[in-house]
Parts: structure tokens; C-alpha cells; sequence
């Protein structure tokens, strides 16, 4: 029990996606600019990003792991090199399924985020959500536990980061580094806060 | 369509190179100060094996590619002040 908790504090903070992995820095960037649309993004994320890296794992566990067909008597079969496509049409179904839920549900909401919600199709946290799942042969509970606390760091994450952006209007910033240039020194920042957070494992 | 194949094809190749460059200065910039090599051939002796170089830890931390990165935007964009992105406010003068 407590290795999963651990397994929680360390997705979320040390192995922050965002943060230490330079991971869905695109949509990190470009959807910070207010503090309610970063927060639907962070949740459209941690929906998706708990959904994908369960189902993912079921999938990889089940059906394309070597030998992971011997409950149909196919035990010789290796069908893991399928595993970028079969990850990436997990992903598009469910941000499809989300998107229309989005649109007829939260219609503000989904205005709002626009082009990437769809564009979270191919976010790098999520493929690479899966990719880190595979390659560190969490099990079925931890890929659960390491999917939400993915996506849980990614959104407090986004979301601290449009809080400073937003109250950062008002400072006085140097001319050039005005606007992505400072945003990138503030990732910095935040990035070595997060860092901090290595004595806690 | 308003570009044909060869106008798609420069264009991605030049985005290629540009997104390389970028990952070398950053990468380059890391390995130097963090470890005082370049692709692993050692420039700087380290303090612990007797040279005068102290190794900066922080370079081989991620926090220190957005630094670097938001250093590089400043430095192009002094250079390009077109790029220059306006604020949403403008200060009033005090």
C-alpha cells in the first residue's frame, strides 16, 4: 500500500511529466494563458491520461506483451511491436469520446480549449504516459495510480503556471524577453521547484 | 493547396535543421558546463580528478533547458526585435 502511495507522490511531483520531462510542453505553453482554461485542460488530462494508461495496460498485459496470448493457446506470439499503434488508437477513441462529451456537456468549455483538445490526441505526456507504463512493467493497480498521478502532476502543473503567467501582466518584464522568453525562464523555475520534492521518495 | 511538394518539403527540412540546432546549443551548453566534455571527449578537468573545473550539477537537471531555451529566445529576439511579442498591458510610466 505504501509503495503505491510512494508510486503517487513520485508521479506527480519528481517525475513530474511536465516538469522533469519536458513532456506536453506545447499545449503546456500555449494553453496557459488563463487560469479556468488551464484548469479544463488539466482535467480533460487527467481523465484521459487515468483512462489511457489503464486500458493501455490491459491491452499490453493481455494481448501484446511476448506471450500474453497464451490464454488463447498462442503463447510463441510477440506482438509487442504493435504496441506504438494500438497505444496511439486508444488514445485518439478516447479523446474523441471525451471531446463529444465536452461539446455536449461544458460547450464554454469546449470552446474554450478549441484546437487543443483534439491536439491532445498527440500530446507527448499521454503517449509517453503508456511508454514509461510499458517500460517500467507497471501492473494493472499501478498503472492506474501512475496514470492519475501523471495526469494529477501535469494539471498542477499547468494550472500554477497560468496563475503566475496571469499576475505576471502586470510586471514590468524586460523588452525581448516579453512573452515566451520569460515563460520559459518561469518552466525553469517552477521545474527546480519541483526538483526539490527528490528528498520526499 | 498554396505550396506545392518542393515548397512543403523545404519547408520541412528547414524546420528540421532549425529544431536540430536549438537541441545542439542546449545540449552542447549542458555537457560542457555540467560535465566539462563535448560528445564525451573531457575539455576541463573536474576538481575531483584534480583539475580546476567544478562541475555545475544544475546543467545536468532539467530545470536548466528552459533556462538555456529562454535565454536563446532573449538573445534572437534582441537581435530580431520584430519577434518581440507585445504585452496584453502596458505599465503606466510611474
Amino acid at each position: 500500500m505504501s509503495g503505491l502511495f510512494e508510486l503517487l507522490l513520485r508521479s506527480v511531483f519528481l517525475d513530474n511529466l511536465a516538469l522533469s520531462f519536458f513532456l506536453g510542453m506545447c499545449t503546456f505553453l500555449a494553453v496557459s494563458k488563463r487560469v479556468d482554461t488551464a484548469l479544463g485542460v488539466g482535467l480533460a488530462m487527467i481523465v484521459v491520461q487515468t483512462v489511457t494508461v489503464t486500458v493501455n495496460n490491459l491491452i499490453y498485459t493481455w494481448l501484446l506483451a511476448p506471450g500474453a496470448l497464451a490464454w488463447a493457446g498462442l503463447g510463441e506470439v510477440d506482438l509487442s511491436f504493435l504496441r506504438l499503434i494500438a497505444f496511439i488508437g486508444v488514445i485518439a477513441a478516447m479523446v474523441q469520446v471525451l471531446e463529444m462529451t465536452l461539446e455536449f456537456h461544458i460547450p464554454k468549455l469546449y470552446r474554450a480549449l478549441g484546437i487543443f483538445l483534439p491536439l491532445i490526441t498527440v500530446n507527448c505526456a499521454i503517449l509517453g504516459g503508456s511508454l514509461f507504463m510499458v517500460e517500467r512493467s507497471y501492473s494493472f493497480v499501478e498503472s492506474l495510480v501512475y496514470g492519475f498521478g501523471t495526469g494529477l502532476g501535469w494539471a498542477i502543473a499547468i494550472v500554477m503556471f497560468a496563475a503566475i503567467r496571469e499576475r505576471l501582466k502586470y510586471a514590468d518584464i524586460p523588452h525581448g524577453l516579453q512573452g515566451l522568453g520569460v515563460n520559459f525562464i518561469i518552466v525553469g523555475i517552477m521545474s527546480l521547484g519541483f526538483m526539490a520534492f527528490a528528498g520526499m521518495g | 493547396m498554396r505550396n506545392g511538394v518542393l515548397a512543403s518539403a523545404l519547408d520541412g527540412i528547414g524546420n528540421g535543421l532549425g529544431y536540430s540546432l536549438i537541441l545542439i546549443i542546449v545540449g552542447a551548453t549542458r555537457e560542457f558546463f555540467g560535465k566539462g566534455s563535448l560528445l564525451n571527449i573531457q575539455i576541463l578537468i573536474p576538481v575531483s580528478q584534480g583539475g580546476g573545473f567544478e562541475p555545475l550539477h544544475l546543467m545536468l537537471l532539467p530545470p536548466s533547458a528552459f533556462f538555456i531555451i529562454g535565454g536563446i529566445i532573449w538573445f534572437i529576439r534582441r537581435k530580431q526585435p520584430k519577434q518581440v511579442e507585445e504585452p496584453d498591458f502596458t505599465l503606466r510610466p510611474q
